[in-house]
């Protein structure tokens, strides 16, 4: 093998190291944090997973907002029209929150079947907004 | 394969996958009602106050159009729904959702009512037992009183020519005979 | 009448932009001088027009005229004129609109500095950029005029969303943009090289100038469109990963490498080939994310009712151009390409590395952006990717990518030998240990692993560009010409690896629950509730709540943080009070109340050196900007 040829052979080498340790991390990267998305009919039947965070989405039922007067917390019940969910959260909610308007909740069930969230998304309000006006919105709908 | 190609292959590849993502169109929230039977419809006029229910509308396929004065989407598509006034026989309810009395009834006078009957919602209620996601959201509902169609968003001519109108035909005329 | 003397002005762009491309590429193809002596004036006729449509839109929010959709839709007649005329862009027609202008404004810049190109090159590059153009006026005048007319003209607009309302986002989307059809400059140059069959360096240094302008543009518009959503947003963060962001992201990166390696080409005359893919690149990026942006297929939780038409017509466009750029450069790269050995050890191939790791990360940046809609596509359920994906990828991709910055002044052109290398690197690993001994002491004892990593990267990019800096300057006498910007740029990179570092390892995110009186500490700031009041502004009703500022139990000031709920508007905005300084911001939002004693709850955030990242952004775009001048002023010298 001439030096010309090792070297060029080593450059390839390094590069295809290179890329495989970043598919390697790419691949690691979405297995952990992947996060999948449920109505709240397909929760209450059991088709989300128990031991891991997801991501379920509804409208919060008119009237359900209970907050404790003492802490963070608040309760509401989400409802896709077919089944309710209970939600629990400790936090400070985004601007859109409000009764009768859509949200996506981030968390995971306890024991009891309560969704406790640990982030909660609020959609638009309640115009079909031009996508460009949601666009502009969508940062700030995240709480964390 | 030549290696100055595979640049074109993966953009490729990924174009498809935007072909198929604008097909998907992720927009469209199915709705659970299609094909039910309507919720009911019972609630104040807005002009009279008066109550009204939506049994009058038996025996004939009609549109229901929920909208609001701080709408942007109903204002786009108001304009529009001149069109479906002009159809004989069509009758279109508008179900005013959240919204004040008197912005309404401004809201109409300034840009015209083109709706047979205006139902108020002020609480969201109706709404939600339709499942209104937002506003604004146009259903058919044909004589036997089941919801056949949904709309989300403001409708544009196109939608209200090639799709409003001929579905509303098909129900109306298998609704005289 | 305005309205359609605007889309009439529309009309003739768009045909000037087809002049200019038909009689450009076909003046070039059959060699006719006179064809080609055209296209600067086409171009200039093709920017006026787009020009004056655009100044007619905004004649048109000054004059409230809400007989035109867009003006109704986005306007009102309370609106501070400021923003009147930023409305203008502040929604899909209108800043498609202003694309549109920008492109015809490079084009037109593009058109009176030749100098490098042989007029060939030129003509085609203009008839490129024309084509383009057209693509884009096109676009508008079908499927997003922002000149139609509503049928009954309402007595009042809607008004621009409140959000939209501010000094930041008045000048964040035209610099986004410069960035975006910048990079449009070297994408057309590719294509004229490309079907000419021959590069040359005078070529490559052309292009160097404009995707450094372009980059810089790229750079500001990120940077200022961050710091708003930090300030304005209500939520604290500066980078959420947002589909939107990452459009931004991806042509940064792009051209970011694309800028170091027309280095390498123009010095060396290799990778030419990867340079001019990476031209192609960088405004496919551009347009992938017009694309994501504007046809809505990503943002199926949050927005609905989006005209399919305009995705359709985005994507066609898409496929056009850099399909057919991608299969030009598939038949005619190998032609050009004259394979020529690089040696390992040299400062082409630490480039060429960096550059794989800049392309990496745009690619999983890309990757996890479509992930959500792969998925989908394929009926496989949906979800989303979040910020742990991208921190997963990105901060072990940047760690190699800080190793080679640091090294890469240091390294010679052609063949390096390790001995001399080693020789050359040890005062920076000297200084750069001690800084982060310094460092590390100083934040003892609180000390994750990732912290060092940390402190690590920004001395080794720092002190390396410093280093470099001071030798060359001792060296010859006076400072090195041609790298004094990119040595700016650098340490402008430096200080936002150590902002985001120490920012986010050591920042301080709570959400409390205060009573009137109640303090809460951060470090040693404290922060004392003291009231709400309710009170309203021009177009809003407002909850204030004011909160003592304490540092070690020393008053520093009152913050005032606000609920504001916008009439007209059903959504309440969040106006933070933020305490800024160079080494901490101290954020206060306010939440709701909670109760009926008086309490609310409360984001209150601590973090330190935050500033640097806006900062090191700012100091990259300055390095970029210096960079260009001095290469101008040395041309001009030369000639």
């Amino acid at each position: 093998m001439s030096p010309l040829r090792r070297k060029r052979l080593a450059k390839i080498g390094l590069l295809l190291a290179g890329v495989a340790l970043a598919v390697g991390l790419m691949i690691m990267a979405f297995q952990q944090n992947m996060m999948f998305f449920f109505s709240t009919t397909e929760v209450v039947a059991g088709k989300a997973p128990l031991e891991r965070d997801f991501r379920v989405g509804g409208m919060v039922v008119e009237q359900s907002v209970e907050r404790d007067p003492n802490s963070l917390l608040v309760q509401f019940t989400l409802t896709d029209y077919q089944t309710l969910l209970q939600v629990e959260y400790s936090g400070i909610l985004p601007d859109l929150f409000r009764e009768g308007q859509g949200i996506v909740a981030k968390g995971r069930l306890n024991e009891q079947g309560v969704f406790v969230a640990t982030e909660v998304l609020a959609k638009h309000d309640e115009n079909y907004m031009p996508p460009e006006v949601a666009q502009s919105l969508k940062p700030q709908e995240s709480a964390n | 394969m030549k290696r100055a190609s595979w640049p074109l292959i993966i953009f490729i590849m990924i174009s498809l996958l935007f072909a198929l993502g604008l097909m998907l169109n992720p927009r469209e929230v199915p709705s659970p009602l299609i094909g039910q039977q309507a919720p009911s419809l019972k609630g104040q006029k807005l002009d009279t106050s008066t109550p009204f229910h939506a049994e009058v509308l038996h025996h004939q396929a009609w549109l229901l159009n929920v909208w609001a004065s701080w709408c942007t989407g109903c204002l786009v598509e108001h304009p529009l729904f001149k069109q479906l006034t002009q159809q004989p026989g069509l009758v279109l309810v508008g179900l005013n959702y959240k919204d004040e009395a008197k912005a309404a009834q401004d809201w109409l006078n300034l840009h015209g009512n083109p709706y047979d009957y205006v139902i108020t919602d002020p609480q969201g209620r109706l709404g939600l037992d339709w499942g209104v996601y937002a506003v604004p959201e146009t259903f058919l509902i044909d004589a036997q009183g089941i919801v056949r169609r949904k709309w989300v968003g403001a409708l544009t001519q196109q939608q209200i020519e090639q799709e409003v109108i001929p579905a509303w035909q098909q129900l109306h005329i298998a609704g005289v005979k | 009448m305005l309205g359609e003397l605007g889309l009439f002005a529309l009309i003739l762009a768009a045909g000037f932009a087809g002049l200019l491309s038909v009689l450009s590429l076909w003046g070039a193809h059959t060699a006719q001088r006179g064809l080609m002596h055209l296209a600067p004036s086409l171009a200039l006729a093709m920017f006026s027009f787009a020009g004056l449509s655009f100044l007619l839109l905004i004649v048109a929010f000054l004059q409230d005229d809400f007989s035109l959709k867009y003006v109704a839709s986005h306007s009102s007649v309370h609106m501070p004129t400021l923003f009147k005329v930023s409305a203008a862009w502040g929604a899909h027609e209108g800043s498609l609109l202003l694309w549109a202008l920008m492109l015809t404004g490079w084009t037109l810049a593009v058109a009176y500095r030749a100098k490098g190109l042989t007029q060939l090159e030129h003509t085609r590059i203009l008839g490129i950029l024309g084509f383009i153009s057209f693509g884009f006026l096109v676009f508008i005048l079908f499927t997003s005029s922002p000149f139609e007319r509503l049928l009954n003209v309402p007595e009042d607009g809607l008004g621009l969303n409140p959000l939209l309302q501010d000094i930041a986002l008045i000048i964040h989307p035209p610099l986004l943009y410069m960035g975006y059809v910048g990079v449009a400059v070297s994408f057309a140059l590719a294509i004229a090289l490309l079907w000419q069959g021959e590069v040359r360096k005078s070529a490559l240094a052309w292009a160097r100038s404009w995707t450094l302008i372009a980059w810089v543009f790229l750079t500001l518009g990120i940077a200022l469109g961050s710091w708003w959503a930090y300030y304005e947003l209500g939520w604290g963060g500066w980078w959420f990963w947002d589909p939107v962001e990452n459009a931004s992201l991806l042509p940064w990166l792009v051209s970011t490498a694309l800028i170091h390696s027309l280095l390498v080409s123009e010095k060396r005359g290799v990778l030419i080939g990867w340079t001019l893919l990476l031209a192609i690149l960088a405004f496919a990026m551009s347009l992938i994310g017009a694309f994501l942006v504007r046809s809505g297929v990503l943002t199926s939780v949050h927005a609905f009712a989006t005209d399919p038409t305009r995705g359709t017509y985005i994507l066609l466009f898409l496929l056009v151009v850099i399909g057919g750029a991608l299969t030009l450069f598939s038949y005619q790269a190998p032609k050009l390409v004259k394979p020529k050995p690089m040696q390992l050890l040299s400062k082409e191939t630490s480039l060429l590395m960096n550059n794989v790791l800049l392309m990496v990360m745009a690619a999983s940046v890309l990757l996890g952006t479509l992930y959500p809609l792969l998925l989908d596509a394929l009926g496989l359920g949906k979800l989303s990717v979040g910020a742990p994906y991208f921190n997963a990828v990105m901060i072990p991709l940047t760690i190699p990518l800080a190793l080679l910055m640091g090294i890469g002044f240091f390294l010679r052109w052609k063949q390096d030998h390790a001995a001399r290398l080693t020789q050359a690197l040890w005062p920076l690993a000297l200084f750069s240990a001690l800084a982060v001994l310094i460092g590390a002491l100083w934040l003892m004892p609180d000390l994750p692993i990732m912290a060092v990593v940390g402190l690590a990267m920004t001395a080794w990019v720092g002190l390396g560009a410093l280093i470099w800096l001071i030798q060359q300057r001792v060296r010859s006498g006076h400072l090195p010409n041609s790298a004094l910007g990119a040595v700016l740029a650098h340490s402008g990179f430096a200080l936002m690896l150590f902002g985001i570092a120490l920012s986010s390892l050591y920042g301080i995110e709570k959400d409390v629950r205060l009573a009137p009186g109640e303090s809460y500490s951060l470090k040693n700031y404290q922060l004392q509730f003291v009231s709400v009041s309710q009170g309203a502004g021009a177009n809003y009703l407002t909850s204030q709540a004011r909160v003592k500022l304490f540092k070690d139990d020393q008053f520093i000031r009152e913050l005032q943080a606000e609920k504001r709920l916008y009439i007209g508007h059903k959504m309440p905005m969040t106006e933070v009070a933020i305490d800024a300084g160079f080494t901490r911001d101290i954020y206060v939002a306010l939440g709701e109340p909670l109760g009926d004693q008086g309490a609310w709850s409360f984001r209150l955030q601590y973090k330190p050196f935050l500033r640097a990242i806006w900062l090191g952004a700012l100091l990259m775009a300055l390095g970029g900007l210096i960079a260009v001048f001095r290469r101008w002023q040395m041309r001009s010298k030369t000639i």
